[in-house]
């Protein structure tokens, strides 16, 4: 069974978005407006209260991870359980990638969780179950970005600017 | 004086003031005119005078005069229409009205000879019918207009006159509705502070502290060399056996001062403001001993790490337990545990790289350096969302950058081990993925507990 995820949002205690992810065409608008709203129904909720909630025509699955809220969008008839597993992976995906990820992490390296978000989700679908896969994937992106700086680097040098 | 007379005089004429209604045979109005009722003879009566205006012979009204026509009359009066007159032919108002009344007149209304309006005067007393005043104007147009005609001795006269006098029965009707309004709103506003009051005490009340609950604090008597010296309230020194009350914060007053402060005012310390009773909100600083109360910021791990007891505490009596001990020999701290993955990959490689296994190492001391939020926030600095201390942290990024280069270079170095045994780690990875989601699960869970307590505590 697959879960197709409208959309993901990551915010923090306060409100504050800190990651975004569209799989379904929305204005700017919109957006900012389907943020707000769900911001506000989701921090408005209890602790001891469902993660899955009905909202709209959409179901929503959140879970909080200490100051962080990581809040899926999916379909009426798609699996809530599923989507809170591949909320928990994609943490996981994090921890493993930056060692115990805390919400600074996110902030201050939100591209690398934005790729981690691309290798590991494309398009509302899961596309790689693995996280070692997914790991590497990122891994390897970094070297290359290494790799770069390190060519740029012995240019400047060649030139003797640095 | 003149300005408080004329004044007296504004107050008083709206109360006098009648007015002289015109209309036709066909009870339309066609006209009015102000007047001004004479204070002596009746007043007209309430429901107003109805009659034919006519003039009178003599015309100023000095002498005997001639009575008024004999025609069918119903319910209406003859109204003398008289000139005030100045000079040889004039004559007190009250001559005029009385001869009027003996011609068998039913009112008077005298036109003055300018266009004022006075008040007539007299002392004479008896006078039974009422008189009025108006303008010249008016009185010339009455002349020309209105007057009873002769002519039409057999029919119905064309226009007859009303003379009504304002008296205090519109004051009246006004007087109700005004009261009305008025009790309605002091209602309103008695009720609404009513309720404020009500909402204020209670909310004085929750801030005091019941006299019950004064037991709990420590009494003490003073001795020399006791730290405290002056009571903050009534700024005494303290002398030996003075009883003092000890606040939690450590502050000392007089017990006769601090009572009735914590009783009447607020369950405060008067001089930090710290809360008495620590159950009460606003006790931050309680909460930052226990790390498992503690808020939640940018700095709390996420996958909520904690010791290793608790965690065979949770996981203890499940079946997974013995797999995860297999895959996990070396029963290391919760932070391995989610790097198990990899160190059972380790296990397996450990055979063909000595390199690969101090790189975990490396990962392992770096995640778990990274396990402490006081390293965080030496990675990090403090961070909030305004502009300053972001710039702060920004200024930390740098070692960050470093701090995650090496993270990335030792896993880059797993990786490169890993590629060549990958069939081997996605068979590891199906076996570990649900024991570790499922013991990672409950530590997300605890670190639920643990927010819950402090959202309890008012910090949401």
């Amino acid at each position: 069974m697959v879960v197709i995820i409208q959309f993901i949002l990551l915010f923090s205690r306060q409100g504050k978005l800190r990651l975004q992810k569209w799989y379904t065409s929305q204005t700017e608008k919109s957006k900012k407006k389907i943020t707000r709203e769900l911001v506000a129904t989701v921090l408005a909720r209890k602790p001891k209260m469902s993660s899955f909630l009905e909202w709209k025509d959409l179901k929503i699955v959140y879970k909080r991870y200490a100051s962080l809220y990581f809040c899926c969008a999916i379909e009426q008839d798609d699996n809530e359980l599923l989507t809170l597993e591949t909320i928990h992976r994609y943490v996981e995906l994090l921890d493993k990638y930056f060692g115990s990820v805390c919400e600074l992490d996110i902030i201050f390296n939100f591209e690398k969780a934005y790729f981690i978000f691309d290798e590991f989700i494309l398009g509302g679908e899961i596309q790689e179950t693995s996280k070692k896969s997914v790991l590497k994937a990122i891994n390897d992106q970094d070297v290359i970005q290494e790799e770069e700086l390190e060519e740029k680097r012995s240019v400047l040098e060649d030139l003797g600017l640095a | 004086m003149s300005l408080i007379s004329s004044y007296f005089l504004l107050i008083f004429i709206p109360f006098i003031f009648s007015d002289v209604y015109v209309y036709n045979d066909s009870n339309k109005l066609l006209d009015d005119y102000d007047d001004q009722t004479a204070n002596f003879g009746p007043a007209f009566p309430s429901k107003g005078l109805k009659g034919y205006v006519t003039t009178t012979y003599p015309k100023n009204g000095c002498k005997k005069m001639l009575p008024p026509p004999k025609i069918p009359m119903g319910t209406y009066h003859w109204i003398a229409l008289i000139p005030r007159t100045r000079g040889n032919d004039s004559c007190e108002f009250a001559v005029k009205v009385q001869n009027a009344q003996n011609a068998n007149f039913s009112a008077v209304i005298i036109y003055n000879y300018d266009n004022t309006i006075i008040t007539m005067g007299s002392s004479k007393k008896n006078i039974r019918i009422p008189s009025t005043l108006i303008t010249l104007s008016s009185g010339l147009t009455l002349i020309s207009h209105y007057l009873y005609n002769k002519t039409t001795v057999n029919s119905t006269p064309i226009y007859h006159v009303n003379i009504i006098t304002d008296q205090a029965i519109p004051m009246t009707a006004y007087l109700v509705p005004i009261t009305v309004v008025v009790t309605f709103s002091l209602l309103a506003i008695l009720g609404f502070k009513l309720v404020k009051l009500h909402l204020q005490r209670r909310r004085t009340r929750r801030h005091r502290l019941p006299r019950s609950a004064l037991k709990q604090l420590k009494i003490k008597k003073f001795v020399k060399g006791d730290p405290w010296e002056v009571c903050a309230i009534c700024l005494d020194d303290y002398v030996d056996g003075a009883k003092l009350r000890i606040l939690p914060c450590n502050h000392a007053y007089h017990m006769k001062c601090i009572d009735p402060w914590l009783t009447n005012n607020r369950r405060q310390c008067p001089v930090c403001k710290r809360y008495v009773f620590s159950n009460h909100a606003n006790s931050h600083e309680e909460n930052i001993g226990h790390p498992q109360v503690r808020t939640p910021t940018e700095q709390t791990p996420l996958v909520h790490t904690t010791d290793n007891d608790s965690i065979t505490e949770i996981s203890s009596g499940r079946p997974l337990l013995a797999e995860r001990q297999l895959l996990n020999p070396s029963s290391r701290g919760v932070r391995n545990l989610s790097f198990a993955s990899d160190e059972s990959s380790d296990n397996v490689e450990n055979l063909s790289s000595s390199q690969r296994s101090t790189s975990v190492n490396e990962t392992a001391t770096i995640g778990h350096v990274f396990d402490r939020p006081s390293s965080n926030s030496r990675r990090y600095g403090s961070i909030n969302d305004d502009s300053t201390t972001s710039r702060v942290a920004n200024f930390f990024v740098g070692s960050i950058g470093g701090a995650t280069d090496t993270t990335n270079v030792s896993s880059r170095s797993i990786v490169e081990d890993v590629s060549d045994i990958e069939a081997i780690n996605d068979d590891d990875g199906a076996v570990i993925h649900p024991a570790r989601t499922y013991s990672e699960e409950n530590r997300a869970y605890v670190n639920d507990e643990g927010s819950s307590v402090n959202s309890n505590d008012g910090y949401v």
